[in-house]
């Protein structure tokens, strides 16, 4: 089975936040151990945030990719300049690191990762079939079940169907104690959003992962 | 033809093999050999106990002694080189033994006429015995069973009267029947421990063996 | 003439030689061998039974279709780049209730090095000759029955029987793999078609030829001191040395295995 944790990010899992408050953000990229530990003042990375205005344009996307250098992790870029209402989303494409976690504060408040609660997505791509019910593993009241379903194509042009259906993903609208859907069905290979609209900091676990 | 002839296995051992065991099983256990009352103990040798015989008049009755030399055992065909005073016929086969047979000789006067106060005189006589007899078996279980001999007919020679030999040789076979019963050949034995052994035919004597057949 | 002879006919060759591959007992070994292109550590157990035995002047014991019943466990690893297709998500963009659309990344996914444990029982038949030895082992006396040279190993049938068994462990081991959905079966195929029959036939012979060669039975063991009657109070057990043995297989209307024993008291 995948390893659904929203804890800890690997490389099929991204983390996005939306910083709508102008100002300066700094953060620092941990294992899920170093998430308690407090954020420095002078973090290694930093998102400058300016104000929106018409010349602006719509909101925007800004990629960060996450890497291992010896025993630290970095952020590439390590700075960013965005404006209020864009989002950033983090992402390693590296299959070694086995779970890294986003920590930051500054304008708007803090943002954890690990913890996700205000305008903030979590993705997974699902790989391996099974069902998978995923709680708050910080003590939320949230829940919902994803179905994977295996598949065998047998021939190219259900290989090729199979390939289209992996550009659509599907979304999780989660509002306080809300969960729209709680089950979904997808196929192997395709990528769930779980959209936090507003939560106290919750992450999105797998039931078996949770110590009780 | 094959040493198994008809069934599985064979086992076969030749007299002078029984010999060695004859002598194994009488060093090992030397009191089969000698008998005595306990008025006639002999020194320093393992003897069995038996009570002397009562008799009226002969204060703790009659003490004896019988000890025998280890016997040796002759399978058909004959091989005493005609010494044999019982020829083995087929299936047969001879014991030859020296025995020594002491009685505690009672004696209340001398020669002289002294007063002996009652005394126990041991007087002994050597005899060569020949037995003529055959092979038996007890048979327990496949695989287990012994080999044992049984007498017929002893000989002693040059004892006159013929009916004083009669008696010698009755009560000799008796003992020497009761001696040679203890001694038994396991299948085991006989086999030198390479097979189990079903029994099917034998004890047989013959080619200077005693032999067994079976199936494993 | 020896004191004692004992001999046996075929029959009762047979139960004592199927009596001595039971006695030899379940045999094994382990090590690493060459599996196709890949290295394979492996633990094999052994055992024998079976067999019509002839015995054949003037010391030969034949055994035809004695059975090799042999366990095999190994295991390699196997790096799935070699046989997949690089691999990405494609990236994907949906509209969230915040904000207009989030775009994922491709994401290129990880074909990792799986190790593949493979697990196999079966029975080999061979024939071969032995020849008789006896000889003092110690304080006993040991009739043993030696192979003559390396007996032939018909290998074939249970090298395919492996590699089924392979195709069967790789399916079970691919399961876990994320994203192998699609491209199990043909994962499968690729990793058989790498190994092979020759490539099983190669781990295989190495590993069973040992079992067989230098293979032996032991049909009599007893102590130099020999027991014939047990201790029975007061008197001590009787005893009798084996001082002499030979085995040699004679034939007359008859083969039979004779063994002459030569005692002393």
């Amino acid at each position: 089975m995948d390893t659904l944790d929203s804890r800890s990010l690997r490389y099929i899992d991204c983390f996005a936040q939306k910083f709508a408050t102008p100002g300066h953000v700094h953060y620092q990229i941990s294992t899920l151990a170093g998430a308690c530990l407090p954020v420095e003042d002078e973090g290694e990375f930093t998102i400058d945030i300016d104000a929106r205005s018409e010349k602006s344009g719509e909101s925007q996307q800004h990629n960060v990719q996450v890497r291992r250098e010896g025993n630290k992790f970095v952020a590439d870029p390590p700075h960013l300049e965005i404006h209020a209402g864009d989002m950033v989303l983090w992402n390693t494409p590296d299959p070694g690191i086995t779970g890294y976690v986003v920590v930051g504060k500054g304008a708007g408040g803090k943002f954890d990762s690990s913890a996700l609660n205000t305008e903030a997505v979590f993705t997974h791509a699902f790989g391996t079939p099974g069902e998978y019910n995923w709680v708050d593993a910080n003590k939320g009241k949230i829940s919902g079940v994803i179905r994977v379903l295996s598949l065998d194509p047998k021939d190219k042009e259900q290989c090729q169907k199979w390939l289209a259906s992996l550009e659509q993903g599907t979304l999780i609208t989660i509002e306080g104690d809300s969960v729209r859907p709680q089950m979904i069905e997808i196929l192997t290979g395709q990528t769930v959003f779980w959209a936090v609209q507003k939560a106290p900091g919750i992450s999105i676990t797998d039931s078996r992962l949770v110590v009780k | 033809m094959s040493l198994t002839e008809a069934e599985t296995v064979f086992a076969g051992v030749h007299e002078a093999g029984v010999n060695e065991l004859f002598k194994a099983f009488f060093t090992a256990r030397p009191r089969f050999l000698t008998y005595a009352t306990p008025g006639l103990v002999p020194p320093a040798t393992p003897f069995t106990s038996v009570p002397a015989i009562a008799f009226p008049g002969i204060p703790g009755g009659i003490e004896y002694r019988i000890r025998f030399e280890i016997p040796t055992v002759d399978f058909a065909p004959d091989s005493s080189g005609g010494s044999s005073p019982l020829p083995v016929g087929t299936g047969q086969l001879n014991i030859r033994t020296k025995v020594t047979i002491t009685v505690g000789c009672y004696r209340f006067f001398d020669d002289t006429g002294k007063d002996r106060q009652g005394t126990v005189i041991p007087i002994s006589t050597s005899l060569e015995v020949w037995a003529r007899g055959k092979p038996t078996v007890t048979y327990f279980s496949p695989g287990n069973g012994e080999v044992g001999f049984s007498l017929d007919e002893v000989e002693i020679v040059d004892i006159t009267p013929d009916s004083l030999e009669s008696v010698v040789e009755c009560i000799l076979r008796m003992v020497l029947q009761a001696v040679i019963r203890n001694v038994r050949l396991p299948f085991n034995t006989l086999t030198a421990g390479a097979f189990s052994l079903a029994l099917v035919r034998g004890p047989e004597i013959e080619d200077d063996q005693v032999k067994i057949y079976g199936n494993a | 003439m020896p004191d004692i002879i004992a001999a046996a006919d075929e029959t009762a060759a047979s139960n004592l030689i199927h009596a001595a591959e039971t006695t030899l007992g379940t045999l094994t070994k382990s090590g690493s061998g060459s599996l196709g292109p890949f290295t394979a550590a492996w633990f094999a157990s052994a055992s024998f039974s079976g067999g019509m035995v002839d015995l054949i002047a003037p010391n030969v014991v034949r055994i035809a279709n004695c059975q090799l019943n042999y366990s095999l466990g190994f295991n390699f690893s196997f790096d799935l780049s070699s046989i997949l297709p690089d691999f990405c998500l494609p990236q994907i963009c949906i509209p969230i209730p915040f904000d207009g659309k989030l775009c994922t990344p491709k994401i290129c996914v990880n074909w990792p090095t799986i190790t593949i444990p493979v697990s196999n029982s079966g029975v080999i038949n061979f024939t071969a000759d032995f020849s008789l030895n006896v000889h003092l082992s110690g304080s006993d006396w040991l009739i043993d029955i030696v192979v003559v040279g390396i007996p032939f190993l018909q290998i074939g049938p249970a090298a395919a029987a492996i590699l089924a068994a392979i195709g069967l462990a790789a399916s079970l081991a691919l399961l876990a793999v994320p994203f192998i959905g699609p491209f199990l079966a043909a994962a499968v195929v690729g990793i058989t078609a790498a190994i092979g029959i020759a490539g099983v036939t190669g781990l295989l012979g190495p590993i069973l030829t040992p079992f067989v060669s230098g293979l032996t039975f032991t049909v009599y063991k007893q102590p130099k001191l020999f027991q014939v009657l047990p201790p029975a109070l007061p008197d001590p057990a009787v005893n009798i040395n084996l001082d002499a043995i030979t085995a040699v297989v004679a034939s007359s209307n008859e083969d039979e295995l004779v063994i002459s024993v030569d005692i002393s008291a």
